[in-house]
């Protein structure tokens, strides 16, 4: 997502700076208003399973919506047209899958005192080798994921100032800033951030379609232009078209909901009561952000016609330059907007470095290594290894290596791998652990190798046909040979809530 | 003593209200050339799109609210204590060595 800015330089800068004392600002706030508790698991990743409506809803707003939705889904309907309105639905999919596990998750999650989604899937199966497995792949899926976004972030800084911040520098400068607020705050500063970060994004994508209205043209000139150059993007899709609509719906619906950073967030709601508030929220949500950046990629077509792909890539910060030119408030908002971006990434990056941090500290170190630990030390184990990942991905992302590229592009794929142990596990007592863990790796090994090749059996993603093959292993390995009589029983236990 | 639950996922009418509008947010039930009606500027088949998908949000709201009851907060309150009293939690954490 390189956009360049003309228009912006020193002032860009000056919201930048402005941008990360205020995180530092809540970070501090965050530590000092919580000193008096002591440092606890809990505490530090679930915010003390405290967090109220407005901080919870915004915290899932903000990890599911990131910069990447305002800067690249205009140019995507900008060449898809009409057919790319699936954006829409997709995000409400998400909430609809959450209905299908949050509920006995987040029962599960207070009675047992979950952290992690690994957390979980140890009660469940009380197995090593699952819940080593989930930790790698959730790992992995995270750590590919924080890059993706470092490498925004540095794109996103040096394209907003029009290049006066290379892009080493903004990468360095913001993930010391995240860094800092984590540790001060844990997720009470990740998610008070994510308030703020949510906020400004919503002003900024609601203000670039007013003046994308008002200066380039509504929707029915954009209809006229492609009703006489190329039809296809207002018809609805057909065939290969057809399969991808439906691919993307249970993909993105699936894969956002069990993202682990979105599976933690239902630990850490205040109450039941909460959560639901929530979720009712987020469930119109899309129309607000993704329909409104729809739009705005709508009407780029009329407004900037016959950019090839890449340069459509650019359509924001064109339009974006357009409407800084026509006056004082225009070029502010738009100063506002990619600062919002950048925002977004920023706190999209923050909750997935502290997921990460908790599968280490909870899963991994407080578990198998040292069982013994205090939670300081575990919590502050999960610290310094996650400052270790940091270090080790902002090497990679400072020149992001061209031929070992692929192997840091596997996220989604890998990640909704977990589904099956995670939501076949909360209802069906005879899931054999073994079937589960033979289920995870080959649907992982399989959705990577389809990556790697390029292949997309019927135009359907690779992700899915792992997560078919998956999910395949499990239930016909299950019902080959189902767990035994104890097994059984503790599972009856656990979902049955009898402990 | 087994909680009282109510469970989305337990509900055929949450899972025959989902199939119909999931079936209804893929637009298969158009004709290809259904980009030439249009209202306002947006195609009708668009329009009908964003109609099905408000009823989903619609319909998850409903869900949420009348299908989705746990006793987790007649157990735990709205959370406010367990913010600082650590030990209902270590509790919790001991009972799953059973």
């Amino acid at each position: 997502m390189e956009v360049e800015l003309a228009f912006s330089g020193w002032s860009g800068i000056f919201v930048l700076v402005l941008y990360g004392v205020l995180m530092l600002g809540v970070g501090v706030f965050a530590f000092l208003r919580n000193r008096g508790m002591r440092e606890s698991l809990d505490e530090y990743y679930l915010g003390g399973r405290g967090l109220g409506v407005m901080v919870l809803f915004f915290t899932f707003f903000a990890t599911q919506y990131s910069g990447n939705t305002v800067i690249g889904y205009p140019p995507t309907a900008y060449r898809m047209g009409y057919q790319y309105l699936v954006s829409v639905p997709f995000f409400i999919m998400i909430i609809m899958v959450y209905l299908f596990f949050a509920p006995r998750l987040y029962a599960l999650g207070r009675r047992f005192s979950l952290l992690t989604p690994v957390d979980w899937i140890e009660l469940r199966f009380r197995s090593k080798s699952v819940s080593i497995l989930a930790a790698i792949l959730m790992l992995y899926g995270l750590a590919n994921y924080l890059l993706e976004q470092f490498v925004a972030i540095g794109q996103g800084v040096s394209g907003l100032t029009g290049g006066t911040i290379p892009y080493q520098v903004g990468v360095i400068f913001f993930i010391v800033i995240m860094v800092a607020y984590s540790w001060l705050g844990g997720m009470r500063s990740v998610a008070y951030t994510d308030t703020i970060q949510g906020l400004a994004l919503l002003f900024g994508v609601f203000t670039l379609l007013i003046g994308s209205l008002y200066y380039f043209g509504g929707l029915p000139s954009a209809a006229e232009y492609m009703q006489a150059n190329s039809p296809e993007k207002l018809n609805p899709p057909d065939g290969a078209g057809l399969t991808r609509w439906f691919s993307l719906l249970v993909l993105v619906g699936i894969g956002a909901a069990i993202y682990p950073h979105a599976v933690q967030r239902i630990f850490s709601a205040k109450s039941e009561a909460t959560l639901k508030r929530s979720f009712i929220r987020m469930a119109y949500m899309p129309f607000l952000t993704a329909g409104v950046v729809f739009m705005v990629g709508i009407i780029g077509i009329a407004a900037f016609p016959g950019l090839s792909t890449a340069d459509s890539e650019q359509l924001v910060g064109m339009m974006a330059n357009a409407l800084a030119n026509q006056n004082a408030f225009f070029y502010w908002a738009m100063v506002l907007l990619f600062g919002g971006v950048i925002a977004a990434i920023v706190s999209t990056a923050d909750s997935v470095l502290l997921t990460f941090s908790s599968i280490i500290s909870n899963d991994l170190y407080g578990r198998y290594i040292k069982p013994d630990a205090s939670e300081y030390q575990k919590v502050l184990a999960g610290k310094l290894v996650g400052l270790v990942a940091v270090v080790i991905l902002i090497v990679i992302a400072w020149y992001p290596p061209a031929t070992l590229y692929q192997i840091f592009v596997l996220k989604f794929e890998v990640l909704i791998q977990v589904a099956p142990a995670l939501i076949l596990g909360l209802y069906w007592t005879r899931l054999n652990a073994r079937a589960v863990f033979i289920g995870m790796l080959a649907g992982a090994v399989m959705a990577g190798v389809f990556t790697f090749m390029g292949y997309r059996p019927l135009g359907v993603y690779s992700g899915l046909w792992g997560l078919l093959l998956n999910t395949s292993i499990c239930v016909a390995g299950t019902w080959l040979a189902g767990a035994d009589a104890t097994s059984r029983e503790h599972a009856r236990k656990v979902i049955g809530f009898e402990y | 003593m087994k909680p009282r639950m109510s469970e989305p996922v337990r509900k055929r009418r949450v899972w025959l209200g989902f199939i119909v509008l999931f079936v209804l947010i893929n637009p298969w039930y158009f004709a290809s050339d259904a980009g030439s009606t249009r209202l306002m500027g947006i195609p009708l088949w668009a329009l009908m799109i964003l109609g099905a998908s408000l009823a989903l949000s619609i319909f998850i709201t409903w869900t949420i609210n009348t299908q989705w009851r746990t006793d987790s907060d007649e157990l735990y309150g709205d959370g406010k204590e367990i913010g600082g009293d650590n030990n209902k939690s270590d509790g919790a954490r001991r009972d799953r060595e059973v």
